[in-house]
């Protein structure tokens, strides 16, 4: 129910924003020194309007005379209409449309720019994250678990890294669904560059956000804080593949501050980019097994029959190898999510189907390949799909 | 008087015949030399009026003129000193003028007489051969060198007196003062097989193996990527033992090329070996093209029909890679100087070994650490247009300790050479009659001709050039290395197998490893 007054509310909402922003602008004040600043005055407009003395208290010299500098520069209401201009949405901490989840976290970013939208308040959010490097098998996880996620209406969020990050958010939209990207710069600037594509999509079908003022470039040393983002907005965090020693682990940790639910892929004690995960699981991670399982520990036994997740692994490869010849078959089945090289694939062969030769394999190999059951990366070969 | 002496000299790989006019008279005296001359060649006159007094000849004050012809091409090198030197006498009279007629005369000459060894011999003596003369006086040095042609007398002086005698005496008796130098092929064909270098040194490495087999075999440029230690540069020392020796006809070849280089000597006056030339990395672009105002043969052109190693290929210069484009299609490489254009034969089979990364384990993610871009960066100091024309690439595997010790040995060169030899007998009776010698030759205009694909590999290849995204050149060179395997397998149908196994050696087409799919 909304009355007069919420609409008034929402006026000084507006006004309100407009000397956040300056707030935001001001150099030299870190996100401390705003909180500071709120507790004491309430909220950035009170702040502005402040006698220059009564800010002793809580600023140094040099941040006083910044405020003054900037207030003298800073049109309050050009620069505001620059940044809608832009088609950016800026909300700060006190606004009401602040993720509430968010708010909640120890250090909850004072400002928030939106390319899109935030997610839906009270709408379920899992975060899928892992390594930009990631093998044939997280691939193929991260389209599933967050394709699945997506048909269920789960709004995923993620960085848009490459690797893991970038696939499961390109297969939340394949399917339908709504996922955000927090970035390490400007909401306003695609990084990585090659994921120009994407970036649009997400823009559209969810957002960007970013607590970085736009226009701010892409530093190693702002990607890290932004993980405490990801796992801020989300109910859950899934990693998919993650090497012992990771951002994907910084993020983790940071989830695990906020009390936020950890999920990872178990893989093979040997893979390395599994590493992380398992040791996860050793820690107390939940063990992500399917989708289903997943949805179905975190949101409870209503999503067990929700038509969208039902369907799962069993049309896959099942059905696809029964009309391959006995050796495909046999080669199939010796190939891994692993790029392996023609020498270790002979010899797995070799070991079912003895003096098997090497033109045979590389001629199996190619029409495998030419069905899509197999991939190739130079002379690796590594098994494709569920 | 006047005298005219025949003599010869190289210009790039190909060589004229230039007459050595001299004219003595009486009136003032002097030594003057014309005919578009560089300094080394001006030169002469000094040596030549030593030379003849240190043999016991004065020359009495005579205006001399000496004209090199023709005169519109520049003259190099220090070669024309023993021919200026018998021109002279010829025309003073010390040798009658028959003496030296149908008679060609190189060298160059020192203080005391002596005649030394020049450049260019092979593709000299080839001239004259072809323009009929019917006797070369050469030093001694270059005498075998010479002698490998056939059907010319090639004689080989060692002092300007010894020449001098050899002149004057009768023309029936003059080999009795000089014998002609003659050699037989035998004892050069002898000892190709080289010592040391064996396949059977080699452990595992199957597929990388195989594929230096095909290349071999059908001639075909080769790239093997792997992690550092796994042995590229181990089996590409061996690509040599497994080449089939050179044919007289290519031994000639690449001996020109050697001769003009200066590369021959008295000890190794032929070359009977296939090269393998293994430049460092820092090589300059002039090195592998070939440089100079008048350009000497490259790296590439002494590895006519050899191998040319290029072991980490990314870290050659990018200019120098980029050279190497238009040798690799026509097979030689044409270098352009205000003197014109020089053409010297390139037809040698690429070797390049690589690492896949920078840290050189992709894709063992428990190893690598490379960012994609990184590698891409790596990777993309090879050009486009370079990855193209190689045919077969190869990814050589890490060892495993189990590769090391437990697995027998593997083949040995004789075997295998055994193979590509029976293969290379089958691609010579298919060229016959055509300038074509292997698969790798084969131009596209005569693909169908020599490659003719059944209706359904055709459909294989079709459906592999969309899927695989391959440029027109990398069909063609699939077609061309399925040509080779069904060779080496005796058979005269390409069939699927063969495609196939070709098709997997094309692992550098399209995106590079590291990209995301």
């Amino acid at each position: 129910m909304e009355n007069t007054g919420g609409i008034k509310d929402r006026m000084n909402g507006s006004r309100e924003k407009v000397y956040a922003y300056w707030l935001d602008n001001v150099k030299g004040i870190g996100r401390k020194t705003i909180i500071r600043i709120l507790e004491q005055y309430g909220n950035a407009e009170k702040f502005y309007f402040a006698e220059d003395d009564e800010r002793m208290n809580i600023l140094s010299q040099k941040q006083r005379e910044q405020v003054r500098t900037s207030r003298r520069q800073w049109n309050l209401y050009t620069e505001y209409e620059r940044l809608t201009m832009q088609k950016i949405k800026f909300y700060h901490l006190g606004d009401p449309d602040y993720p509430e989840k968010l708010r909640m976290i120890p250090d909850a970013p004072y400002a928030l720019y939106v390319k899109g939208k935030l997610p839906d308040h009270g709408g379920r959010t899992i975060a899928v994250i892992g390594a930009r490097t990631c093998t044939e098998y997280g691939r193929v996880i991260a389209g599933q678990f967050a394709g699945a996620f997506a048909d269920a209406g789960i709004q995923i969020i993620s960085g848009m890294a490459r690797g893991i990050d970038g696939i499961s958010q390109k297969a939340a939209i394949d399917h339908g669904g709504q996922t955000f990207a927090v970035l390490g710069c400007g909401c306003n600037i695609c990084y990585p560059p090659e994921s120009r594509q994407l970036y649009e999509q997400i823009c559209e079908r969810g957002g960007v956000i970013s607590e970085y003022l736009p226009d701010t470039q892409p530093m190693p040393s702002l990607f890290p804080p932004r993980n405490r983002i990801i796992s801020g907005l989300a109910d859950a965090i899934l990693v998919i593949e993650a090497k012992e020693k990771s951002g994907t682990l910084i993020t983790v940790d940071m989830a695990l501050e906020q009390g936020r639910d950890i999920f990872a892929i178990p893989g093979r004690v040997t893979d390395s980019l599994s590493s992380g995960c398992n040791r996860l699981i050793r820690q107390g991670a939940g063990m992500a097994i399917s989708p289903r399982e997943v949805l179905k520990e975190l949101y409870g036994d209503a999503f067990y029959d929700s038509e969208s997740v039902q369907q799962e692994n069993d049309s896959g490869t099942g059905i696809r190898m029964e009309h391959l010849p006995e050796i495909e078959k046999t080669i199939l089945q010796k190939t891994d999510y692993v790029p392996l090289s023609l020498e270790i694939l002979l010899d797995r062969c070799r070991s079912c189907v003895p003096g098997m030769s090497l033109q045979q394999l590389m001629t199996c190999l190619l029409s495998l390949q030419l069905k899509g059951m197999i991939g190739r990366e130079g002379s690796h070969y590594f098994k494709v799909g569920p | 008087m006047y005298s005219v002496i025949t003599s010869g000299a190289v210009c790039g790989i190909d060589s004229y015949i230039v007459s050595v006019e001299v004219d003595t008279a009486q009136g003032l005296p002097g030594f003057d030399m014309v005919g578009f001359l560089s300094s080394e060649v001006k030169e002469a006159r000094e040596r030549v009026r030593v030379a003849l007094k240190n043999v016991g000849i004065s020359i009495p004050p005579l205006k001399i003129t000496v004209n090199l012809s023709p005169a519109n091409i520049r003259k190099e090198g220090s070669s024309f000193d023993f021919p200026i030197a018998m021109g002279i006498l010829v025309s003073m009279g010390y040798i009658p003028e028959e003496h030296v007629r149908n008679t060609l005369l190189i060298g160059e000459l020192g203080l005391d007489g002596e005649v030394r060894r020049v450049n260019g011999i092979l593709p000299i003596v080839m001239q004259a051969k072809k323009c009929g003369y019917q006797r070369c006086l050469v030093p001694v040095d270059n005498a075998k060198e010479g002698a490998f042609i056939k059907e010319i007398e090639v004689v080989g002086v060692d002092t300007l007196k010894k020449g001098i005698e050899y002149l004057s005496a009768p023309l029936e008796h003059c080999s009795e003062v000089i014998s002609p130098t003659s050699i037989s092929l035998e004892i050069y064909q002898n000892h190709t097989i080289d010592e040391g270098l064996d396949f059977s040194d080699i452990n595992g490495q199957e597929a990388a193996k195989r594929a230096v087999e095909i290349a071999a075999a059908g001639f075909h440029n080769i790239m093997l990527i792997g992690p550092p230690g796994s042995g590229k540069t181990m089996i590409a020392k061996r690509i040599p033992s497994i080449l089939p020796p050179l044919s007289e006809e290519e031994s000639l070849e690449v001996s020109k090329i050697y001769s003009v280089a200066g590369m021959l000597n008295a000890a190794e006056s032929i070359i009977t070996k296939r090269p393998f030339l293994n430049p460092h990395h820092t090589i300059s672009e002039y090195a592998l093209s070939g440089g100079g105002r008048i350009p000497k043969p490259g790296v590439m052109s002494l590895a006519h029909r050899g191998v040319l190693f290029l072991d980490e290929l990314p870290e050659f210069k990018r200019n120098a890679l980029e050279i190497m484009r238009q040798p690799m299609e026509d097979k030689e490489i044409h270098i352009a100087r205000s003197y014109g254009t020089f053409s010297y034969p390139a037809n040698f089979i690429l070797t390049a070994a690589l690492n896949p990364c920078p840290c050189g384990y992709y894709p063992d993610f428990s190893k690598c650490n490379c960012r994609p871009y990184e590698i891409r960066r790596y990777l993309n100091r090879i050009s486009g247009p370079i990855l193209d024309r190689i045919d077969l690439g190869v990814e050589a595997s890490r060892i495993t300790i189990t590769d090391l010790t437990k697995r027998a040995k593997g083949e040995s060169s004789m075997l295998i050479r055994s193979r590509v030899m029976e293969a290379r007998e089958r691609q010579a009776k298919r060229f016959q009659g055509t300038k074509i010698i292997s698969n790798a030759e084969i131009p596209p205009n005569r693909m169908h001709e020599y490659c003719s694909l059944g209706r359904e590999e055709q459909k294989l290849l079709e459906n592999i050039f969309l899927t695989m995204n391959l440029s027109a050149r990398a069909y063609h060179k699939i077609i061309k290395v399925a040509r080779t395997i069904a060779d080496l397998a005796h058979e005269e149908k390409i069939n699927m197998e063969h495609l196939s196994e070709a098709v997997g050696y094309r692992n550098m087409d399209g995106k590079y490893w590291g990209d995301q799919r």
